[in-house]
């Protein structure tokens, strides 16, 4: 029993969004993005869009686990905004959005190997 | 909800199911003539009757003290009666002695008597009072003051009282006398030769009914004062109540009054030791009965809230394996129970449904013969869990083989899957691999749409394990314009394809590159028949009950025989 509650404690996420100039929204993650945590990104992805900004930015900084169902929530920003961009990944997210095919996508540079 | 979903699950695996709701609904519906449960009234009885136990002990306790506290006070009455001897006694021995040295002069008797002497209810003591010689030829009037003696009416009485009192210098009483108007008769003698007797009469109150006084010794008692020892209407003196004899619990005391006796009899008029000793045994009751109502309550509101989590508790668990086990026969039914069998080649597959294996996962694998020499091969991975995931995923599986069935190659089967999902629609996006074996040329046509790289093993030795290299398209339901590109490498003889999802190789907190690395180390160091291979990496890389594993996983190999 306890072992399984403080694996599900663990998974947290705060996403804090800030506006850079009048056309990008930032949205700032921090924490564990997976399918427990994911529909608070959800809802403050849709907010986003709704204010149809020309570029909308994640910062993955903070962010040390990302699983598809994270991967879906950023994509699903892709084509209802001008642009997606994901910024400052970790290695390991990083990887993740490399090995889906997706940096071009989400607007990652390529990583020099 | 995570952590609700393992801990249900938790309970599930140690404890036994019902095999049907029905139990609990008729527990439900048991009808009960009794409002309370058995626990509940056995506590409100023993409550009631521990209640009833201390009231009595309370009452019987204040009557007890009650009584004894009569008892006190009718013997304190009692003195306080006797301190009346003196007021009446002194004048008539001062009486007697002025008789005895004047040789019975009735002048000076007068003279003397007279200031206490009044009618009846006035301020003397007595009424009446006589001066009377006494020698050897009887009692002989001198003179009399006030009223008429009553004792003359008694001709009897006067010789025999008169007499007694003579012998000893000593205050005598008599009484009551008379009907209309009782009196008591008190009598002084003198010492020496002859004898004077000072005789007086004092009127009892009206219907030999006593003045109530508030401040008295008596005024908490209903009483009778008699004189003599014996309580017959004729002894009575007074009483302060009509209803005679006293009834109810009484008290008695005798004290010597002058030559004779005065008997009181008393009860309680009310309540002697407060009203809060009276009050205590109801006030016992009414708390005591108050408190079993309400431990009753309180009891019976607790058995039903647990009896009612109980029943919700086998309803839960019910509903949670019902949905568990509907799960996994829909994943079951999904996924191709069927491996093609298709000489040349070995195909090997699995599924692992992870920690939450109560949900239905988006991960899957398909396997389709195209004909004696090709098979089409597919993993893909649906994102998230549930329902939703899952009929995401069905749609896929039974699109592709479709769009297999008209003869599309890997890479076209994934830009026409393209157009059946929409992240920003479904909340869903997929990654899959899909290929070609062939089995005569040795070749292996590959298209990924976001998917984590196959690995292929050459044979033995460190260096013959490689992902493959491909390009990587969009995931399927990612709106890209850019079409999916297949590329066609050869396989040497008993090589090995795996294809896998990424609950095999991905760890939070780890990178991707650890998992990858640790199947690429564990495919190489497997041997024997494919079916051993994937079951040396399930072992190590996910083996079942780790806890860590929360992702379902597909795995799928393909092997030349030769």
């Amino acid at each position: 029993m306890a072992e399984l509650t403080g694996q599900a404690d663990s998974a947290s996420l705060e996403v804090s969004e800030s506006v850079e100039s009048d056309c990008t929204i930032v949205l700032t993650l921090s924490g564990e993005l997976d399918l427990s945590t994911v529909p608070a990104l959800h809802t403050a992805v849709q907010d986003a869009i709704s204010r149809k900004p020309d570029t909308l930015v994640f910062d993955l900084a903070q962010l040390t686990f990302m699983d598809s169902s994270g991967i879906a929530a950023l994509l699903s920003a892709v084509g209802a905004v001008g642009a997606v961009q994901v910024r400052n990944p970790s290695r390991i997210v990083r990887r993740i959005i490399e090995l889906s095919g997706l940096a071009q996508t989400l607007g990652l540079p390529s990583a020099v190997d | 909800m995570v952590d609700t979903v393992r801990r249900t699950r938790h309970m599930d695996d140690t404890d036994a199911l019902p095999s049907g709701t029905h139990a609990p609904q008729s527990t439900r519906a048991r009808p009960s003539l009794v409002p309370l449960s058995r626990f509940s009234l056995v506590l409100l009885v023993l409550v009631l009757l521990a209640t009833g136990a201390l009231s009595w002990s309370t009452y019987s306790l204040n009557q007890h003290n009650e009584n004894r506290l009569l008892s006190l006070q009718t013997k304190q009455a009692a003195t306080v009666l006797q301190a009346i001897i003196p007021v009446l006694q002194t004048p008539l021995a001062s009486a007697a002695e002025i008789a005895a040295t004047s040789n019975g002069d009735a002048a000076q008797f007068t003279n003397y008597i007279d200031s206490y002497i009044s009618a009846p209810g006035g301020k003397g003591s007595y009424v009446s009072s006589s001066l009377w010689r006494v020698d050897g030829r009887g009692p002989h009037l001198i003179t009399s003051v006030g009223r008429t003696p009553e004792l003359l009416a008694h001709p009897a009485k006067e010789q025999a009282f008169l007499r007694r009192a003579a012998k000893t210098p000593a205050f005598d009483i008599l009484g009551p006398l008379g009907t209309d108007e009782p009196r008591l008769g008190f009598a002084y003698a003198s010492a020496g030769r002859p004898t004077y007797v000072v005789y007086a009469e004092s009127a009892l109150p009206p219907g030999r009914r006593a003045p109530s006084s508030p401040n008295s010794a008596f005024a908490e008692l209903r009483f009778a004062m008699y004189l003599g020892r014996s309580t017959t209407p004729a002894a009575l003196v007074e009483a302060n109540t009509d209803q005679l004899p006293i009834h109810g619990h009484t008290a008695r005391a005798s004290v010597s009054f002058g030559s004779g006796v005065v008997t009181l009899v008393a009860a309680r008029a009310g309540q002697l030791g407060g009203t809060l000793a009276q009050m205590l045994w109801w006030i016992v009751a009414l708390v005591g009965v108050a408190l079993a109502v309400t431990s009753a309550v309180v009891a019976e509101r607790l058995q039903r809230r647990r009896r009612a989590a109980e029943l919700l508790t086998v309803e839960v668990r019910h509903l949670l394996s019902e949905q568990r086990s509907i799960a996994e026969t829909l994943q079951h039914a999904l996924l191709p129970q069927r491996i093609p069998d298709i000489a040349g080649l070995d195909l090997a597959v699995r599924y692992i449904p992870g920690v939450d294996g109560i949900e239905i996962g988006g991960d899957w694998y398909d396997l389709i013969e195209l004909d004696d020499q090709r098979v089409f091969f597919v993993v893909g991975d649906v994102s998230g869990r549930g329902v939703a995931s899952g009929s995401v995923m069905a749609s896929l599986l039974f699109a592709i083989r479709g769009f297999v069935s008209e003869g599309y190659d890997p890479a076209k089967v994934l830009d026409r899957l393209s157009a059946l999902l929409d992240v920003g629609r479904d909340k869903h996006f997929a990654t899959v691999v899909c290929g070609v074996a062939d089995i005569g040329r040795h070749e292996i046509t590959l298209a990924s749409a976001g998917h984590l790289p196959p690995l292929l093993v050459r044979g033995q030795g460190d260096s013959a394990g490689e992902f493959v290299r491909l390009p990587t398209g969009p995931p399927i339901g990612v709106r890209y314009s850019e079409p999916h590109t297949a590329v066609t490498i050869n396989v040497p003889p008993q090589a090995t394809l795996l294809a896998y999802t990424d609950g095999l190789v991905e760890r939070r907190g780890e990178s991707l590159d650890v998992g990858l690395h640790e199947l690429r180390t564990s495919a190489l160091g497997s041997s024997g028949p494919l079916e051993n291979m994937l079951s040396t990496i399930v072992d190590e890389l996910a083996p079942p009950g780790s806890g860590w594993f929360d992702d379902d996983t597909a795995i799928l190999g393909v092997r030349w025989q030769s």
